[in-house]
This record gives structure tokens, C-alpha cells and sequence, in this order.
């Protein structure tokens, strides 16, 4: 849930203050919680909302950019720039990820970190967004393909 | 088939990503901040905890030992209330001890109506082995004698003037001898009948019984046969008629014919002596 919070409001301060919140609120709604509704929809329904309350827009993040991977790739000796080793590629690829995740709209990123950290399927994540499932469905879809579009773009660019 | 290929595709697509982001390494919350939370969370137990002790009235904390008060004053009480409970347990309700067995302390009423009840039914079974004496006798000499209804004292039907009111004209050997062992069994009967009533029976039942021996022997209710054989029934038959009851008598003859019917075979030996009564009793 920690990461729910980082990676989409991008301040860390803020997303440890969410945080701590989201289990007050648990603390004090546990009288109200109901054995046969699941205890993790439960959960990121009050992460939700304290979400939408606070952060009304979302905007695309700027701070979490490859540049320290390409002053690292800079720092390197010039009989290297054209073999780089597969460690420094895959690390690339992870930094390019996490940018791209940050360049998802909103509701999209959501979705997807829902699914991609918790594993929660179409309908849980339906249901603590309070959307359609088809929308959710589609949304989910969306993410990944914006994903994989955006690192094979800046595949490109830094070929 | 477009549908199950994007599918196919989205999935492979989806394994790669979760994948690789699974790869990177992943922020995690500090340990201070997980802390705080914590704290916060054992100072609400706290307080969640006194609240609810707080609210407890005295009869929440000692419900039990209220509700085990409550049972025994209950119980006790209906003990005091209704003896009978008592009784069924097992206790006097006088004395609030258990109750005697059976064969100790015999009310004296009841030892007086067994056995004036038993002997009411050797007495009769006496006097008729007496009559069938006297029977022989007079068979044997040559005169018979003949006693009428109409010549017998007008005293109440008790077994001691049985054998002055018999109405038998002809006895042979063979009724004398079925009387006698009649007799012989009726003393049997009511000998093992009363050692029983005094064995068995509990007092309480005893008393049932003797108050309704008392009502059989001072009622003399039209119709009801009292003792078990045609015999002694035909004796008390014969002790209303001479008494001059007849609508006693007239019962009485109905329910011995629904009581004894051989008695209106003629192989019975008591047929003919019946036959005579119950024409007295029709023609009147």
C-alpha cells in the first residue's frame, strides 16, 4: 500500500502521510468491518478515497527520469558505450519502466499497480474504484500496452 | 479467433511487464513510520479496552454468580412450595426425611379392612362348604328338607345365614365334590390375595384399595358381581330372593348371564336350581 501511495502521488511526504491515515481509518472503522466482504478490497476502498480526496490531479511526473542512468552511462569509457553490459541494460529497462508507470493517466495507473502489486483482478479493482468492470477491464489493458509502448520509444531514443 | 490471439497476447504481454517489475527493487515504508503506526494502533486497544470495562455494570461482571443465586433460590423455592415434588424425590414433606418403605409402620386401618376383606371371602367359602356338608347329609337320609323363600328371616344378605337360606332340593356327589374343590380354591385365593396386598402394594395404594373394598362392602350396587365363580353368585343370588330383593335379584340375574353364561347350559350343574329363579324372578 506504501507503494500505491509513491507512485502516484509522486511526494513521498505526502504518500507517507496517506499512509499512516489509511490505517487510522482501518483502526477506527474495524467495528464497522464485515466479516464476509474481503479484508484487502476493504482496505484499498479507504486508500482510495483518502487518494481522490487529496490529490485531485495528477500530474506527470518529471523527477523520476533515466538521467542518472544515462550520467552513468556518460561515466563510462568510450570502448563501452557500444557493448553495454546486460547489467546496466536491465537496469535501464527497470528506470524506464518506472517512468513510464509515472507518465500513465491517473485512473490507468491505479489499475495497473493494483493489479501488478496486489494481484487483484478486474472486479476487485472495480469495485474499490467504483467503476464498471468493462472499464476497468479496459483500463488495465491500456496500462500495460502504454507500458510497453513507452519503453520500446525510449529503446529508441537512446539508440 | 482475433479475440483469443489480442488475448493471448495481452497475457504474454502482462507476464513480461510483471515480470521485470518485479525485477526492480521496490520502496518500502521506513521502519519509524511503521512504527508510529503501531503505537497507534495498541493506544486505541487501550482505550477501546477501558471503554468497554468502564460500561460494565456490576450485574455484567457477576452475571454468573447471579444466574447460579437466581437457579438455587428458584429451585428451593418450588420445593417448599409444592410437596409433591418432595414426595417424587423421595423426601417426607413432614418430617423432611425419606419416606418408609412399605413394610414399615402399617396403618391399622388398613391391616383391619385386609383382613376383614379376606375374611368376608372364607367366611363365604366356609359356610358354603358347610351347606354342601349339610347337603350331603340330607341326601343321605331318606327325608329331604325343603326350605322356602318366604319361611327366611328378613335379615341382611351377611355370610352367616347362607346356610340357613339354601334353596337346594337335589345335590348329587359329583356337584358336591366340584363345590368342595371350589371352595378349597377360593380359600387358596383369597389366603395368597391378601399375603400379596400386605407384600407388594405400597401404602399409599393400599389406602386406594381398602377405601374402595369400604365402598364395595357397604354399597350393594344392582347388577355387580363381587365374587369371581357361578357358584358363590348364584349363593348371593339365592340370598337376595330370600331377602325378598327382587329388583336386586333381577340384576343381578342379567349380569350373571353376562357374567357366567355356562349357567344357562344344561350341562351346568347349577342350570336347573337357575332356571327356577329366573322363572320366580319373570313370572313376579
Amino acid at each position: 500500500m506504501y507503494r500505491y501511495f509513491v507512485r502516484q502521488i509522486h511526494d513521498q511526504q505526502l504518500a507517507e502521510d496517506l499512509y499512516q491515515d489509511t490505517w487510522s481509518k482501518v483502526m477506527n472503522a474495524a467495528a464497522q468491518y464485515q466479516v464476509k466482504a474481503k479484508f484487502t478490497t476493504w482496505l484499498y476502498k479507504i486508500a482510495h478515497n483518502l487518494l481522490i480526496d487529496h490529490v485531485r490531479v495528477v500530474k506527470p511526473l518529471d523527477n523520476i527520469s533515466p538521467l542518472a542512468d544515462e550520467q552513468q552511462m556518460d561515466s563510462l569509457e568510450a570502448d563501452n558505450l557500444n557493448a553495454p553490459e546486460p547489467r546496466l541494460q536491465q537496469q535501464q529497462q527497470l528506470n524506464m519502466m518506472k517512468a513510464c508507470i509515472a507518465d500513465l493517466p491517473a485512473v490507468q495507473k491505479e489499475a495497473f499497480l493494483l493489479n501488478i502489486e496486489m494481484g487483484m483482478t478486474a472486479a476487485m479493482i472495480s469495485d474499490i474504484a467504483n467503476v464498471t468492470l468493462e472499464a476497468t477491464k479496459s483500463r488495465i489493458r491500456y496500462a500495460y500496452q502504454s507500458i510497453k509502448q513507452c519503453i520500446a520509444h525510449k529503446l529508441q531514443e537512446i539508440r | 479467433m482475433s479475440q483469443q490471439q489480442d488475448d493471448a497476447a495481452f497475457t504474454a504481454l502482462q507476464t513480461e511487464i510483471k515480470q521485470a517489475y518485479h525485477q526492480q527493487s521496490l520502496e518500502q515504508p521506513s521502519a519509524e513510520l511503521d512504527e508510529a503506526i503501531l503505537a497507534k494502533a495498541r493506544a486505541g486497544r487501550h482505550v477501546v479496552a477501558k471503554q468497554n470495562g468502564a460500561t460494565k455494570s456490576l450485574w455484567q461482571r457477576n452475571a454468573w454468580l447471579f444466574s447460579t443465586a437466581a437457579s438455587v433460590i428458584l429451585v428451593a423455592g418450588l420445593f417448599i412450595l409444592n410437596p409433591s415434588l418432595q414426595q417424587q424425590v423421595g423426601i417426607n414433606p413432614e418430617q423432611g426425611l425419606p419416606e418408609p418403605q412399605m413394610d414399615v409402620q402399617p396403618f391399622d386401618v388398613e391391616n383391619v379392612m385386609s383382613k376383614s376383606s379376606s375374611e368376608t371371602i372364607y367366611n363365604a367359602a366356609v359356610e358354603q362348604s358347610i351347606v354342601i356338608e349339610g347337603l350331603s347329609k340330607r341326601a343321605a337320609s331318606p327325608k329331604l328338607e325343603q326350605v322356602s323363600p318366604t319361611s327366611v328371616s328378613d335379615e341382611s344378605p351377611s355370610g352367616n345365614t347362607l346356610a340357613d337360606k339354601t334353596q337346594v332340593q337335589d345335590a348329587s356327589p359329583q356337584v358336591i365334590e366340584e363345590s368342595q374343590q371350589q371352595v378349597r380354591a377360593a380359600k387358596k385365593v383369597a389366603d395368597t390375595e391378601a399375603a400379596q396386598r400386605k407384600a407388594a402394594l405400597p401404602i399409599r395404594q393400599q389406602e386406594k384399595e381398602l377405601k374402595l373394598m369400604k365402598q364395595q362392602l357397604e354399597s350393594h350396587p344392582k347388577g355387580t358381581i363381587e365374587l369371581d365363580t357361578a357358584e358363590v353368585a348364584f349363593a348371593r343370588l339365592q340370598a337376595l330372593m330370600a331377602d325378598n330383593k327382587i329388583k336386586q335379584a333381577e340384576g343381578y340375574m342379567i349380569t350373571m348371564e353376562q357374567r357366567f353364561p355356562e349357567l344357562l347350559s344344561p350341562a351346568h350343574p347349577l342350570y336347573e336350581q337357575y332356571q327356577k329363579i329366573k322363572v320366580q324372578l319373570t313370572s313376579q
